[in-house]
């Protein structure tokens, strides 16, 4: 019985998944017809003059949330290494529950500080660089990074916690030293739970709305010429989510067209996410398994 | 040499823990530091 209902409820999950990439699909099908692969590959972005290339805010979109990963990771794969291999019962979930409630704080509040402390801080550390604004891609992935930071400890650390006990004590009574057993027999064997929870951070990073929004800049068509150049990091942009905070998905609706390129990006961002995040689940599953 | 590796990944660690914990706790610090004096009754009513 316990069997057919979790069937059920699955199938239930997938309907409304298909009908939900269904609908994007169709009210995105115009753009498609208009644009072609250029809606994917185009660098500019004119409403008025009816012409959609999203490129700029994937660019925008992938490079913040993989500049965040960057710079979150080894701190929160360190700090979770430490709680999980270091500390005591008592002060590990005192850590991990202090952290886990941060991982609460609704994002506009991230947002805020990213335009009371961030943007400031960006600007003047990087002054020498003739900046415009403190408003750019590195301080959205700054932003990013601190608020994806639990979310990778804490999920760093169940991987952690989740290799035998019994093998680290194997390994001390081997003659290892404490360090030699993390980096030899925990770290390799949490490796999948370790990658799961990065593409989770990632998941949650790229779908991240208010708080880019509030510090990217919001500058559309702002596609660098060189892709691996880290000088556009210091430049303002535009992400997928920020485009579709905007004003402009509302303007969108009045025009079939506008309305199915407004559409087209939420379709983008769904299939991003929903691939990091389907990626991430599976390979925490095979850790577990 | 062990021995000093065994502490320096403990100590690395630890840093960084303390470097999370201090970031997010921070933050909230900040947040209640500015947002406080904004705080009163009429605020609410």
């Amino acid at each position: 019985m316990t069997r057919a209902w979790s069937w059920f409820f699955s199938v239930v999950a997938l309907a409304t998944l298909a009908f939900l990439v269904g609908i994007f699909v169709w009210q995105s099908v115009p753009v498609w017809q208009h644009e072609g692969a250029s809606y994917v590959t185009g660098a500019k972005w004119f409403f008025r003059e009816k012409e959609f290339g999203a490129l700029p805010m994937i660019y925008g979109s992938v490079v913040v949330s993989i500049v965040a990963l960057v710079l979150a990771a080894p701190l929160g794969v360190g700090a979770a290494v430490f709680t999980a291999e270091y500390l005591p019962r008592g002060p590990r979930l005192a850590v991990k529950v202090l952290i886990e409630l941060l991982a609460g704080v609704p994002s506009v509040v991230y947002g805020l500080l990213g335009i009371l402390l961030l943007r400031d801080w960006i600007y003047a550390l990087f002054a020498p660089f003739d900046l415009l604004s403190g408003d750019t891609l590195l301080t959205a992935a700054v932003l990013l990074a601190v608020m994806i930071l639990p979310t990778i400890v804490t999920l760093s650390d169940d991987a952690l916690r989740a290799v035998p006990a019994a093998q680290r004590r194997a390994a001390r009574a081997l003659g290892l030293t404490r360090a030699e057993a993390i980096l030899h027999i925990a770290l390799p064997q949490a490796r999948r739970g370790l990658s799961a929870a990065l593409l989770l951070a990632m998941g949650r990073a790229v779908g991240e709305t208010i708080a880019v929004f509030l510090v990217v800049g919001r500058q559309d068509n702002n596609l660098p010429e060189r892709l691996l150049s880290l000088r556009p990091l210091l430049e303002s942009g535009q992400t997928l989510t920020s485009k579709l905070g905007s004003s402009e998905t509302n303007i969108g609706y009045g025009d079939p067209l506008h309305w199915a390129a407004i559409v087209g990006l939420g379709l983008i961002l769904l299939v991003l996410t929903g691939a990091l995040t389907v990626l991430g689940a599976s390979v925490r599953r095979t850790s577990h398994a | 040499m062990r021995k000093a590796a065994d502490y320096l990944v403990g100590s690395i660690t630890g840093l960084c823990a303390l470097v999370a914990v201090g970031i997010l706790a921070g933050l909230v610090c900040v947040v209640a530091q500015r947002g406080a004096p904004a705080l009163s009754w009429p605020f609410f009513t």
